[in-house]
Formats: C-alpha cells, sequence, structure tokens
C-alpha cells in the first residue's frame, strides 16, 4: 500500500491497528509500523493526526524493544544452557548437532 | 596452501586481464558480448582437441599430438572469429549505408585493434581459466605439492615423479597470467595479418607466422617444468609475450615517436591526431543531422 | 558427471593444462597422498554417562607428523607446540599403552597413527585397552568400597578404550604404509637434525574420522527417536545398541508337553564368552580373552556330542540338564549374560511360553540353576590354572557342593578365603540375581590376568601354540568330567579330542584368517557375507540380529555347536526342506540347519536337529521402559554412527608466511596493473594509430 495515497485519517487507523495487533504477542507488525509510519510521526510537517500516530508508533516501538531484549536473553541463556538442560533442552530444539553435545 | 594463497594466486593471474576488462570493456555493453563470445569460440576449440583426442585411441597418452592440435584449433578458431566479425561487419555496413546509426557499430567499424584486444581477452580469460581452476581447486586444501613425488619406498608407485615444490601453485598462476595476456597481444597480431591479406598487403602472413609459431614455443616450453626449471620457462614466456605485444603494438601503429610523444617527451605533431581517446568510440562522434537514431519508440519506415 | 562428461573433463586437463602439468595428472594427485590400505580407526561409543573413543572434526584433523619413540619426545612436543602449532603422532604399538594418558591429554596432539608391523611381535610391554577393574560399574561388588580391583595389569587405569580421546586413532598395519610414514614422510622432511627443527616444508598428515553421536547414549537416542517424529521421510541416525546374539544349547532337551521340565537346581551352565573389543574397528581377534575358553566349551560339547544319546538318557534318569552358554558382549559390561538373566526373571528364556506349539522347552529361572562352570582365558603360557570363587558363597551353605565339583576338576582354589572375589566374569551375575547359586570360573591367572593383552587389538600371536593347546585340553578335559559327574554321574566314557582342539586353535588362532583351515572354511560355506566372515573379530556390533550382518565368531561358533551336538535327519536332502522343519512351528526344543559334516572332508551336507539356539544379547536397559540409563544397573553401551569419509592423507605443509607473502604480492599486481591500465587508457591515442578504420569499409574485405 502507497501511504501517499492514503488519507491521514486512514493512516492513523492503520497505525493503531497495527498496533493493537501487536499485543498479540506479534512483535513484527509493531517494527513494521515504527518504520511503516516513522517518518509519517516524526518527520512529516505536522497534521492533526500525527500526534496520535506518534504516540502508536512510540508504543510499537517500545514494545519492539522489551520484544528484542527478551529474544536476545532468550537465545543468550538457551545457547549458553542447551547441554545441560538435557533432555529439556533437546525438546526445546529442532535442529540437533552431529558430532558434539 | 591456505585460502589466502589460493585467493592470492587468482589474484596475480587474473588480475591484468580484470582491469583491461574494467577500462577497456565494461563500459560498452557490445565488447562485453564480443568477450563473451572470444571465451565461447575458445571454448568450441578446446571441445573438438577434445573429441579428437578422444577419437584418436592410440596416441592419448602422446602429450605432444594433444599439444599440437589445440594449439592448431585455437589458431583456427581465432581466425573463424574474425571471419564471422568480418562478416557482422559487412552487414553492419549496409545498415548505416542506408543512414540507420546503431549503438556500438561504430567501434565495430573503426576500431579493429580494441576489437581484437577485446576478443583476445575473452580467448586468453577463458584458458587461463582452465589453465588455472583446477590447480588453485587442489591447492586450496592445505597441502603444497611434493610429497607424493618424495616417496621413494619400496611396493609403491608413484604417478609422477615432479614439481616438488611449493613455488608450483605460483609459477602455474604466472604461467596463466601471461598467457591471457599473450592472447591479447596474439589475436591483435593474428586478426591484423588477416586483414592486411584482405587488403592485399604483401607482408600479411609476417604477424601470423609469429602468432602461431610463439604459440607453440610458449607451449612447448612448460615441458622444462618438468625438469623444475620454472625459471626457464616463465622467462620464455615473457619474452614472447614482450616480442608479441611489441609486434603488436606496431601494427597498431606504434612508433618510438609516439612513445615518445604520449610521454611528452616529443611532438604530437605530424602524427595522425585522434580526435578522442580509444576507448570512447562508442560515444557518438558529431551525427549528421540527416542520420535517424534507431530507437524503438521512433522507427520510421 | 556422466562417463563421457568426465573423458571430456579429463581430456580437458590433459590437453589444457600442458604448460604446467605434463603428464595428464590431477594436481591434488601431486599434493596429496591417500593411505587406505590397511588402517582400522579408532570409533566412539557412549554408555548411559560418557562418551569415549575417538572421532576427528568433520574436515579431519590436521597435525605435522612426528615420530615419538621415548617421553622425551613428548616432552619436546609438548615445548616446542609454538614451532608447528599442531601434531599428529606416530607411535610404534608397542608405546601405545606406556604413553596412551600422555597423548590422549595434550591439546597440541590432535591425532595418532599407530603402528603395527605384521612381522614385529608385540614384546613384553603389554597393550591392554580394558580398565585395570574390567566391567567395574556392571560388576556385582560395584558397591562394594572395600574391593580393590585390579585385576588386569595396565598402565592406564581406566583403560584407554574407556578415554574419551576426542581425537582420532589410525591403526595401519601395511608395512609398505608405515614406511611411507616413517622414511618418507618423517625422516625425510621433519626429522630434528641436530636437535634443531627442520625448516618449511614440512609433513603434515590429515586424519579425517568424523563421529555423529556424542555426549551420552541417552542423548544420542532421545536425539534420534526426536528428529525421526519429526517427518517421516527424514531420519536422524545417530546411535545404534550393541546387539547380538548368545548361542545356547540344552543337553538333554525339555519338553513341556512330556513333562520333561527342570526342577530346583537341575541345571549345570558350562559358559564362555565369545568377544572381545578394541577402540579399533575390525581389529577384535580376542585370541586369549575370549577364543581361548570358546574353544574349550567347543572341546566340551564335542566331547558330550560325540556320546549325545548316552549322556542325555543317564541326565534324564537324574532329570539334571546340562545348559552351554557362549555368550555374546560380555566385555561391554555383560550384555548377553544379564539379558539372559533378565529373560529368566521374565520365564522367557530360552523362549516365551507359547500356545501354538505342540512340543516345546520348559521355560529356565534362576532357582533351576544348579551350578555355574565358568572358562575365562585358558591359554596363557603358565600352565597352571585356579578356580576363582565369590568369598561369600563360598563360605555359605554352597560350599560342599563347590568342592564336589572342585575335585572333579582338580584345579585349586585362587583364593579360599571368605574375601575372595570372583574376577570379572559372566557368573557374577548369576549371584547378583540369587546369591547362592554355587559355581567357579576357570582361568590361567591368579591375582591378576596372565593376558597382557585382554581385550585389545594385540590380542593376537601372544599364545604359545603347544602350551596352549595343552592348557586347553587339560582345562577341557577337567570341565568335561564335571559336567558328567554333575548331570550324567558318570566319570568314564566320554574324551576330549585333543586333534579337534588343535583343529581349533589352528584355525582361530594361527591363521590369518579364520577360513583358512579345512575346519572353518566348511563351517562358512553357507554362511553368508563370507568375506567378512573370515575376518578374526569377536566384537558384538550393532546389527546382530540380520544374519548376514552379525558377528563371525557368534555365527561360526553356532555351526560348530550344531555340529557337535547335533543329529543328521536322514531323510531331509535338500537345504529347503531343512528350512521348511524350522518354519513348521510343531516343536520348539529344536532347531534345523543345513551344513556340512564339519570332520568329514566330502561335499556331502545334511538338516541337523540339535538344541542349539541363539537367544538375545541386547541389555535390558533397552527394553525396560522409562529405564534409568544412569543406574549401571545393566549395559547401555552404543555405537556412533560413522561419517561416511574415513581417510588419511599425507602431504607437504608450505611455509605459514608463504600465503602471506603471495596474498600481498596479488595486492601489489592488482594495484600495478590498474595503474597501468588507467595510464594506457589516457595515453593511448598518443601512443597507437587509434583509428586504423580508414580502409575498413573496402568492399574488397
Amino acid at each position: 500500500m502507497d501511504l501517499k495515497k492514503v488519507s491521514d485519517d486512514e493512516k492513523l487507523f492503520l497505525c493503531k491497528r497495527y498496533f493493537y495487533w501487536g499485543l498479540a504477542l506479534l512483535p513484527f507488525l509493531w517494527l513494521v509500523n515504527v518504520v511503516w509510519f516513522f517518518k509519517q510521526a516524526f518527520i512529516r510537517p505536522p497534521f492533526p493526526q500525527q500526534n496520535l500516530i506518534k504516540n502508536y508508533v512510540i508504543y510499537s516501538g517500545i514494545g519492539l524493544g522489551l520484544w528484542t531484549v527478551l529474544f536476545v536473553t532468550w537465545q543468550v541463556v538457551f545457547q549458553t544452557n542447551r547441554v545441560a538442560w538435557g533432555a529439556s533442552g533437546d525438546y526445546l530444539s529442532f535442529v540437533f548437532p552431529k558430532g558434539y553435545a | 596452501m591456505t585460502f589466502a594463497e589460493a585467493l592470492g594466486c587468482t589474484a596475480i593471474a587474473f588480475g591484468p586481464p580484470l582491469w583491461v576488462f574494467v577500462v577497456f570493456i565494461a563500459r560498452d555493453p557490445l565488447r562485453i558480448i564480443l568477450f563473451v563470445l572470444g571465451a565461447f569460440f575458445w571454448l568450441v576449440s578446446l571441445l573438438l582437441s577434445s573429441i579428437l583426442w578422444y577419437a584418436v585411441v592410440p596416441l592419448r597418452q602422446t602429450l605432444v599430438f594433444g599439444l599440437f592440435f589445440s594449439i592448431a584449433f585455437q589458431e583456427l578458431f581465432r581466425y573463424l572469429y574474425f571471419f564471422v566479425l568480418k562478416r557482422a561487419q559487412r552487414g553492419l555496413d549496409k545498415l548505416s549505408a542506408s543512414g540507420m546509426h546503431i549503438a556500438g557499430v561504430h567501434s565495430l567499424k573503426n576500431a579493429r585493434h580494441m576489437l581484437a584486444v577485446v576478443c583476445g581477452l575473452g580467448m586468453g580469460t577463458m584458458a587461463g581459466m582452465f589453465l588455472l581452476v583446477n590447480v588453485i581447486a587442489d591447492f586450496s586444501g592445505e597441502g603444497t605439492a611434493g610429497f607424493p613425488a618424495s616417496v621413494y619406498v619400496a611396493n609403491v608407485t608413484v604417478p609422477f615423479r615432479g614439481h616438488g615444490n611449493y613455488h608450483f601453485c605460483l609459477m602455474s598462476t604466472l604461467s596463466a597470467g601471461i598467457l591471457i595476456l599473450t592472447h591479447i597481444a596474439w589475436t591483435v597480431v593474428f586478426w591484423d595479418g588477416c586483414h592486411k591479406k584482405g587488403s592485399a598487403v604483401p607482408t600479411w602472413w609476417v604477424g601470423l607466422v609469429i602468432v602461431i609459431l610463439s604459440h607453440y614455443v610458449s607451449s612447448a616450453i612448460s615441458f622444462y617444468n618438468e625438469k623444475k626449471m620454472y625459471g626457464l620457462t616463465l622467462g620464455v614466456q615473457l619474452i614472447i609475450l614482450l616480442i608479441n605485444w611489441m609486434f603488436a603494438w606496431y601494427v597498431m601503429g606504434g612508433s618510438v615517436a609516439r612513445m615518445k610523444a604520449a610521454f611528452g617527451l616529443g611532438p604530437a605533431a605530424g602524427l595522425s591526431t585522434p580526435r578522442t581517446p580509444i576507448v570512447d568510440e562508442t560515444d557518438e562522434s558529431p551525427a549528421p543531422t540527416h542520420q535517424r537514431r534507431f530507437d524503438a519508440h521512433h522507427v520510421e519506415t | 558427471m556422466t562417463h563421457s562428461n568426465f573423458r571430456i573433463y579429463l581430456i580437458a586437463i590433459c590437453v589444457v593444462l600442458v604448460p604446467v602439468l605434463t603428464n595428464g595428472q590431477r594436481v591434488a594427485d601431486q599434493i596429496y597422498m591417500k593411505l587406505d590400505s590397511s588402517t582400522s580407526q579408532c570409533f566412539r561409543l557412549l554408555n548411559g554417562t560418557h562418551q569415549v573413543g575417538c572421532q576427528s572434526k568433520e574436515n579431519g584433523n590436521t597435525g605435522i607428523i612426528y615420530l615419538v619413540e621415548s617421553s622425551a619426545e613428548l616432552d619436546a612436543i609438548n615445548q616446542d607446540s609454538g614451532n608447528y602449532g599442531e601434531y599428529i603422532v606416530a607411535i610404534d604399538a608397542r608405546h601405545f599403552d606406556e604413553f596412551a594418558s600422555a597423548l590422549q591429554r595434550m591439546p597440541s596432539i590432535v591425532g595418532v597413527l599407530l603402528m603395527q608391523r605384521n612381522s614385529e611381535p608385540l614384546g613384553s610391554s603389554g597393550i591392554s585397552e580394558d580398565a585395570a577393574c574390567p566391567n567395574e560399574r556392571t560388576s556385582m561388588y560395584s558397591e562394594d568400597a572395600a574391593h580393590k580391583c585390579d585385576w588386569n595389569p595396565t598402565q592406564t587405569a581406566a583403560g584407554v578404550r574407556f578415554l574419551d580421546w576426542t581425537k582420532p586413532i589410525f591403526l595401519i598395519d601395511n608395512a609398505t604404509e608405515i614406511d611411507i610414514i616413517v622414511k618418507s614422510c618423517w625422516e625425510t622432511f621433519n626429522k630434528p637434525v641436530d636437535g634443531m627443527a627442520r625448516e618449511f616444508p614440512v609433513c603434515a598428515a590429515t586424519l579425517t574420522q568424523f563421529m555423529t553421536a556424542a555426549k551420552d547414549a541417552p542423548t544420542c537416542l532421545r536425539r534420534q527417536e526426536m528428529f525421526a517424529g519429526l517427518s517421516g521421510d527424514t531420519t536422524l541416525h545417530l546411535c545404534d545398541p550393541l546387539i547380538d546374539e548368545n548361542i545356547i544349547a540344552f543337553l538333554p532337551p525339555t519338553n513341556k508337553t512330556a513333562k520333561q521340565m527342570f526342577e530346583h537346581e537341575s541345571v549345570f551352565v558350562l559358559t564362555a564368552r565369545m568377544d572381545s573389543f578394541s577402540m579399533f574397528s575390525d581389529r577384535t581377534p580376542g585370541e586369549e580373552s575370549a577364543i581361548s575358553g570358546v574353544i574349550t566349551l567347543l572341546a566340551v560339547a564335542n566331547a558330550i556330542g560325540q556320546k549325545r544319546e548316552q549322556f542325555s538318557s543317564a541326565a534324564r534318569q537324574r532329570k539334571h540338564y546340562l545348559l552351554f552358554a557362549l555368550l555374546h558382549g560380555e566385555s561391554l559390561d555383560y550384555i548377553g549374560s544379564s539379558r539372559m538373566l533378565y529373560d529368566m526373571n521374565q520365564t522367557k528364556f530360552p523362549v516365551e511360553a507359547s500356545s501354538s506349539v505342540k512340543d516345546q522347552v520348559d521355560q529356565l529361572t534362576i532357582d533351576h540353576i544348579g551350578f555355574v562352570l565358568e572358562l575365562n582365558q585358558i591359554g596363557s603360557s603358565g600352565g597352571e590354572h585356579f578356580a576363582h570363587v565369590d568369598g561369600t558363597v563360598y563360605s555359605g551353605i554352597k560350599r560342599e557342593k563347590i568342592d564336589t565339583v572342585l575335585k572333579d576338576t582338580g584345579f585349586s582354589l585362587a583364593d579360599d578365603s571368605n574375601t575372595s572375589r570372583l574376577p570379572p566374569a559372566s557368573y557374577q551375575q548369576f549371584l547378583k540375581h540369587s546369591h547362592s547359586i554355587p559355581g567357579f570360573v576357570i582361568g590361567d591367572y591368579k591375582t591378576k590376568f596372565n593376558n597382557k593383552y585382554y581385550n585389545s587389538f594385540a590380542d593376537s600371536d601372544n599364545l604359545d601354540a603347544a602350551k596352549a593347546i595343552d592348557a586347553i585340553t587339560k582345562v577341557a578335559e577337567s570341565s568335561l568330567k564335571a559336567v558328567t559327574n554333575w548331570v550324567a554321574n558318570e566319570s568314564t566314557g566320554y574324551t576330549i579330542d585333543r586333534d579337534y582342539i588343535k583343529d581349533l586353535y589352528d584355525c582361530f588362532i594361527t591363521k590369518k584368517f579364520w577360513d583358512e583351515c579345512e575346519i572353518l572354511k566348511r563351517a562358512t560355506t553357507y554362511l553368508e557375507n563370507k568375506a567378512i566372515v573370515r575376518q578374526k573379530t569377536t566384537y558384538i556390533g550393532t546389527q546382530g540380529s540380520m544374519e548376514a550382518r552379525s558377528s563371525p565368531i557368534k555365527r561360526i561358533a553356532n555351526v560348530l555347536m550344531v555340529g557337535s551336538l547335533g543329529e543328521k535327519l536322514p531323510n531331509v536332502d535338500t537345504k529347503e526342506q531343512c528350512g521348511h522343519l524350522s518354519g513348521l512351528k510343531k516343536n520348539n526344543m529344536y532347531s534345523y540347519f543345513w551344513q556340512l559334516d564339519l570332520l568329514q572332508s566330502d561335499n556331502a551336507s545334511y538338516c541337523y536337529q540339535s538344541t542349539v539356539m541363539q537367544t538375545p544379547a541386547q541389555s535390558p536397559a533397552f527394553l525396560i521402559e522409562d529405564y534409568d540409563m544412569t543406574s549401571g544397573k545393566y549395559s547401555t553401551w552404543v555405537e556412533s554412527v560413522w561419517a561416511p569419509s574415513v581417510s588419511l592423507k599425507l602431504f607437504l605443509r608450505p611455509p605459514p608466511r608463504y600465503s602471506l607473502w603471495i596474498f600481498l604480492t596479488a595486492m601489489v599486481v592488482l594495484l600495478v596493473s590498474m595503474a597501468i591500465c588507467l595510464l594506457l587508457h589516457r595515453i593511448s591515442p598518443l601512443l597507437i594509430d587509434a583509428h586504423p578504420g580508414a580502409d575498413i569499409g573496402d568492399p574488397s574485405l
């Protein structure tokens, strides 16, 4: 969709919808939201819906940041402890290494 | 050998041709096509010599036989390429005569030596690649040549003793690099000879003889590699390269006076001063006003 | 690549590479020399808690060859490791046990080439791959802290086979290849001259032998099970449990329909193990460790088989039974015996009761067993043999029963105190189930094994044939006497055929391959996969349930047992008819095998009816659901799957700076050629006649 051809009201609607759907554990929607509406929220000259869009973009960004921290932390914990966890580690794995634990 | 060495060897062999390609060829689509075509012609010559080698069973082990015909086929295809290009030129001449301007035709018509350089580089690159790809691939492991040849133990037949030296890969690389560059000169000189025959110049055969002879000498000298006389081989190949380039320069109209002029040591007067640098031939020289552009949107029939 | 494509490719190399390559070789042939005629590789086993054995990295381990003959050279490597970095140590097999732990420990040693010249005896140094206390975890004394167990004289207490090497070890016994390594590689390029390390190029080797399983048995089993569950067509194959079969035979057979059944303490078990192991694939001759006992047991079976009818009827009158048991996988935590006892407890031994079979055998349980006599390492040249008892059993109420049998055999006790401990033996597994079964183990040792090559690749060519045959004959005669007295109450009329022992000894031990003698050549006539059967291997292996792939020793022992104990059926003339008989399922008392008469020399084959059976030799650990693999109760050994690329190649390594030098040169070449090209581009209009095209439009062209 080309944002240029969409009215400001509809932009707000889209931005809002992306944010709320992102609450359903869908951080990538927040990522899309941030990238997609960044220009509208922070760079474009002010327009009536901008404040709300800005809010949604910021909230999405915060959510995205939290998710990133969570994901990175989990990765570090999992990769360093997978072997020590034994069977539980294997149940969380999809691909098993060959030739080493 | 390590990955760095494999990379280095590739760069040594293909570095100079790469820059020739970048500087003289890459900006003109037609030249790229001709370059690839040159490589293709060389491949076809290889295919034919392979078939011949395969067919003549008794001589498969006789290296000289394969060598002889391989070079003969390469030179034959150098001529065929010239022949094909000439035909194309004539067709294009007719097009330009009828007043159509086709991008690139200019270079086909007016810079035959440049064409030879492009096509020669194509042939040479393919030859160099075949020469080197397996060597580099085999050398990209951890070992270097020499161990099997040094084994003298009862009950072990070592297939071939020779090249017991870790400079082997570098020598192959240098040899291949020289070969590629020599192919350029060979094509220039060879095609000039063919061209002069068409123009009834009585000394047309000199260039052809030089090319064919030096091609044979350059390959034959590599038999000395077996005796680990890399210096001799490379030296002779280098001399052949220089002789051919000198000759190529001569047929392209080079002279001491020009050399001086080029380096600002002498007057440029009296020479046929070119209007534009050699590479810019694709740029249009001021087009006559009646010339129509060959453009899909504006074809006038 | 099709054949013809390959030809063209070949010629491309042949003709085009002429300037550098004058003989149409692949350049790789001038770089690498592959040695592959005779290498055996150390491979990985895993149990409930550990991985042991060897593996290389996936692309192989590469190091500079260093020939080690003394500990001084090992020190040199240790201090000198900065010089060449990583080493592949070539070492004479005689020094292996001595240096094993150092070789395993040192991180700069990334691989070991073990050289064993066929012509050279291994000398007196001895190499056992087993631990000082073999099978300690599954021993009946495993919880007895006071028990000092060091039966096996080895310099590596844990056993070299049970170290986690994390580096490849190749065993090379081909003299030519050893020469290449020692002379062409080591002496020519690497051996220090006057104490100075040699200049590059130096000779290096890459050992490739990658194993897919890691950590321990539960991990690899679990992972391959989980992975297989994800998708049907792809599987992850990491490891397989060790499995084969025990060979057993009852005499006389029981028959439940005819009310011929086992009674309390009515069965005499004569047992020997038929397996040994080594860290090296297919190098498990087990001559003294296992085969000496097998031959002894076969000789007893043969003697009784000669008088089978007489023995059976005498035994029937007393309602006594004899059980021959050749057990498999005993050297790796008693796989065969633990399974046999497990099956007895489940009343599934030798087979489960079935309602569809008319004449069927009785199920043997542990309380039917009246005596256990085990033959364990008989042939060593000491000439003296000892009976080993468990002190607790011997000092208990069964002492008299043991003494009776002991008197028949004429052997003296190694230790008659109540602290006496059994050596590693299958009998221990019986005692683990019921601590009142009388019995003893006969061996040629008193407190420590005489065998310096217990469970090792080197357990070969170490016995003195004449003395060993004497020893085996003596033990066979004693055992025979004990057996016939106990079961049939007859001590005369049975004789051990010394020639039979000699033949078997010649076949199993003296000859280089098992089918190089008459009796085993005849025995293997109808076996599948003969090329494998002839190899002297006694390792249990992983695919034993498939007849063609089960271990050679088991398949040959089966034929020999059938030959001794079987009865030729007169009216069965073809292999098909004979096979049909076993398919009938009218009874499960007998099995039917079509084979040559081993003691004749003609080509006549017969259908043998015998009580010889195969029972599974797979650890109960893999049967019991949710078995705790770390408990140490049963054997948990699995063998890792091998990655297919196993190779050893030698080559020269150039100076490490050489490639840097080449790379820098290349960068210079790139820069200079760029400059020249740009310069030419600039001055070419002046340098040459750029527009020679004046005559190009010439119509004459």
